[in-house]
């Protein structure tokens, strides 16, 4: 079962859909409607893992809504900012979990390589990650076909 | 009691003609057995080095810079060891001033010192990461494993013999708190040092040489990519090393998480911000008040009783009243410090070390930005409404050296306790009733006012924002330790009233002398008030009289003074006293635009003193007091003009 908001809860998650749905990110818009729909007519969401890695894997870490994991896949910028997130182990491969964000645009809450670490959205914002950790470390390797009939496209 | 530190120094001295003399017949020299102590912010380093110094700490700053050093000693093996404290870093890339010390210090030093790095076991992997950055350059390194418990509490079993062996490098579990583990850590660095002085010994030249080309290609600046790539490929061995070590266990929400749920909540963080602000408030400067009176009341007592010692012995009258005024007032000018600056630096050290500090960073952090300043910021400027001297010290936070200068030249214009109160007084004088609280209001909101255009101005030409991104780690929360608040606040405030005694005694004696002499002369024949008269030509342009312009200028030995010195000169004008007499002589407009350029002009001499310590330049002290003087000047002339134009009268 892949609900992307996982234990979302309380208001700094709220904040989290909120904003980036103001920014543009339909990611979890998009998650939101299949949890709706899983829970409407007992089907499990999509498991089409192609489809999702691609358009998930556009996503930056400021797009993570909170309770949000997902496994860094590169990091843009200019090169003190690269340099400086480097040090901190903000490297393609680490996994971060949102912890929400502060109000007004404020910091964001990462736990990465263990520790809760606080990045400016614009900083975070330079940060790619593919948010199903599973997929993102599979990589390159050939994904199964989906089975017929199970998946259920976007509309 | 036989003095340590002479004895080590002899040795020390011993040592260098020694190596003097070897080196001129060629052989190699014995060198001092040193171990450097590196390690990630927040990992228990500091604490460490406590624990094996006995919490003896000399400090200095490393040479060109305004980045702390820390040396202790221990005694290893009956030998003196010489324990370096490096800045907290995550990393040896040089992109801070701290790191760029850290990194130059284990290159040099390596081959030569034992590398203690501290590893905090709860957030093994940075810890990881720049132990293998060390043990890259460092022939001799040993890894002391801290936090365990915390560890185990997050839900990660570390198992230090795996850690070692996938490592290869001795690991020492220890708990920096409680000293667990010190003796075998001790150990093991001797162990470490022995055997570095054995390779040394034997294969002088291949193993010299071998290093020296280690050190060359790690010393090399590298290039952004390839700073980026390395650091990719050891977080991939960190990971590697990690799945060797570490054992996943059942996890619960930690003290830590649950205690965040409350301090970083979106309503209530920002009122629990509040309040311990407000209770470092009460405690720092409102508790210590009385603790300061009774200091001023004790020397005034004791300047008492030595005037009439003076007077008893037939002395002159001015003998006395210099002890008193002069020398024993100086000496207060100097105490009254003390006790806030006690208080107020253990209770700062206290909320860093205790890691609310960070979380007061972050809630912050947006305000800050929107007018370019940090969060990290947020409570040397909170914090400089009860003293500017402290507040300049505590910008220490901020890691960037343009952004700590912005911070410590923007903060003189937020007004101090002493400030407040004689604004607080003369904005009462000036504007009876009701009307007070407006004209106080209007300050207040000056002052951020001025702070707000003077920092965009600076962040326009001088000091431009930086692109790299200022990164805070939130350390799981503890409960300070006595030690690592009340030693380090110690430390501040003995090195405050070192460098600031002779500049205040100097500077109330030549007030003392001014308002004093000539001896027997009335209040009104004094030199100050002589010179009243010629300073008057300074207040012109903003129709301040010669008595208001030298108000101004003894400000700046203490804030607190103006009130006195224009108690003395308005003294003897009329009825109702000095403060009605000031009232009276100058219109409401001018006296707003007085108050707003005593808010804002020179800070006082402490703080220029702590200004030109904490920039590491006396240019930007200058800077400094250049620049509140312009906008002090600049903004009375605004008040004074848009106020005629609105049809006040002048």
């Amino acid at each position: 079962m892949r609900v992307v908001l996982i234990g979302a809860r309380g208001d700094l998650a709220r904040f989290g859909r909120t904003w980036a749905r103001s920014q543009g990110r339909g990611g979890d818009r998009r998650s939101e409607t299949w949890v709706r729909r899983g829970a409407e007519d007992g089907t499990a969401p999509p498991t089409r893992p192609q489809e999702r890695s691609r358009a998930e894997g556009s996503r930056s870490l400021a797009g993570l809504a909170g309770g949000e994991e997902a496994r860094v896949v590169g990091v843009q910028g200019g090169p003190a900012l690269r340099r400086r997130l480097a040090a901190l182990g903000i490297v393609p491969g680490a996994v971060a979990r949102c912890r929400g964000g502060m109000p007004l645009g404020g910091p964001l809450l990462l736990e990465i390589r263990g520790a809760l670490t606080a990045l400016r959205r614009r900083d975070a914002a330079m940060v790619r990650v593919a948010v199903n950790v599973e997929e993102a470390t599979a990589g390159a390797a050939p994904l199964p076909p989906a089975p017929d009939g199970v998946g259920v496209d976007e509309p | 009691m036989s003095c340590p530190t002479c004895g080590s120094e002899g040795a020390d001295r011993t040592a260098t003609a020694t190596r003097a003399r070897e080196s001129r017949i060629g052989r190699r020299p014995p060198e001092p057995e040193r171990w450097l102590l590196v390690g990630n912010p927040n990992a228990g380093k500091t604490t460490l080095f406590n624990r094996l110094t006995g919490g003896r700490r000399e400090v200095a700053n490393w040479p060109g810079s305004t980045v702390e050093k820390g040396t202790g000693r221990l005694a290893a093996g009956g030998r003196p060891v010489e324990l370096v404290d490096l800045p907290g870093i995550y990393s040896l890339d040089a992109l801070s001033e701290e790191e760029s010390i850290a990194r130059q210090a284990v290159l040099e030093e390596a081959g030569r010192a034992v590398v203690l790095v501290v590893a905090d076991a709860a957030r093994l992997e940075r810890s990881l990461s720049l132990v293998l950055e060390v043990a890259e350059v460092a022939p001799a390194v040993v890894v002391a494993l801290n936090m365990l418990d915390v560890a185990r509490a997050e839900g990660q079993e570390v198992d230090p013999a795996a850690l070692s062996e996938a490592l290869g490098l001795p690991v020492v579990p220890v708990v920096a708190r409680s000293g667990e583990g010190v003796g075998e850590l001790v150990a093991q660095a001797e162990a470490a040092w022995r055997e570095l002085r054995r390779a040394g010994d034997g294969a002088a030249g291949g193993a010299a040489g071998g290093r020296s080309r280690a050190r060359g290609e790690a010393g090399e600046e590298l290039s952004d990519e390839e700073a980026f790539a390395r650091a990719e490929e050891r977080f991939l061995r960190v990971q590697e090393v990690a799945a060797a070590a570490v054992r996943r266990v059942r996890r619960e929400p930690t003290p830590s998480e649950r205690i965040d749920r409350w301090a970083l909540h979106p309503v209530l963080g920002y009122v629990l911000l509040a309040a311990v602000l407000g209770g470092v408030f009460e405690i720092a400067f409102v508790a210590s008040a009385p603790l300061s009176e009774a200091v001023g009341e004790a020397l005034g007592r004791l300047g008492d009783w030595a005037a009439r010692g003076v007077a008893a012995a037939g002395g002159p009258t001015w003998l006395g009243g210099f002890l008193r005024d002069g020398l024993l007032g100086g000496v207060g000018a100097v105490l009254a410090f003390v006790p806030y600056l006690v208080l107020f630096y253990i209770l700062q050290e206290a909320l860093q070390d205790s890691g609310y500090m960070a979380r007061a960073a972050v809630l912050v952090d947006r305000l800050m930005e929107a007018i370019g300043l940090h969060g990290k910021g947020f409570f040397a400027m909170a914090t400089a409404y009860g003293c500017n001297v402290p507040a300049l010290t505590a910008t220490r936070v901020l890691e960037n050296a343009r952004d700590r200068i912005a911070h410590e030249l923007v903060i003189p214009f937020l007004p101090c306790n002493a400030r407040l109160g004689v604004l607080l007084v003369l904005t009462a004088a000036f504007f009876p009733g009701a009307r007070g609280a407006l004209a106080f209001g209007g300050l207040m909101l000056l002052s951020l006012g001025v702070v707000a255009a003077v920092t965009a101005l600076l962040r326009r030409t001088l000091l431009p924002r930086e692109e790299a991104p200022l990164v805070m780690e939130l350390p799981p929360y503890h409960v300070p330790t006595w030690r690592n608040a009340v030693l380090p606040a110690l430390h501040h405030v003995r090195a405050f009233v070192s460098r600031i005694w002779r500049y205040l005694l100097w500077a109330t004696l030549a007030l003392w002398a001014l308002s004093a002499l000539p001896a027997g002369a009335a209040p009104a024949q004094s030199y100050a008030a002589r010179l009243a008269g010629a300073v008057g030509i300074l207040g012109a342009p903003w129709h301040l009289d010669g008595r208001l312009v030298l108000a101004l200028l003894s400000g700046f030995v203490a804030k607190e003074t103006t009130l006195g010195t224009l108690a003395i000169l308005y003294g003897s004008a009329g009825a109702g006293g000095p403060v009605a007499a000031l009232a009276s002589s100058v219109s409401p407009l001018v006296g707003f635009a007085f108050l707003a350029m005593y808010m804002l002009y020179t800070p006082c001499l402490a703080t220029v003193v702590t200004l030109r310590e904490e920039t590491g330049s006396a240019r930007w002290a200058a800077f400094s007091v250049l620049l509140s003087l312009g906008v002090a000047g600049l903004t009375g002339a605004l008040i004074e003009q848009l106020g005629a134009l609105a049809g006040w009268a002048l």
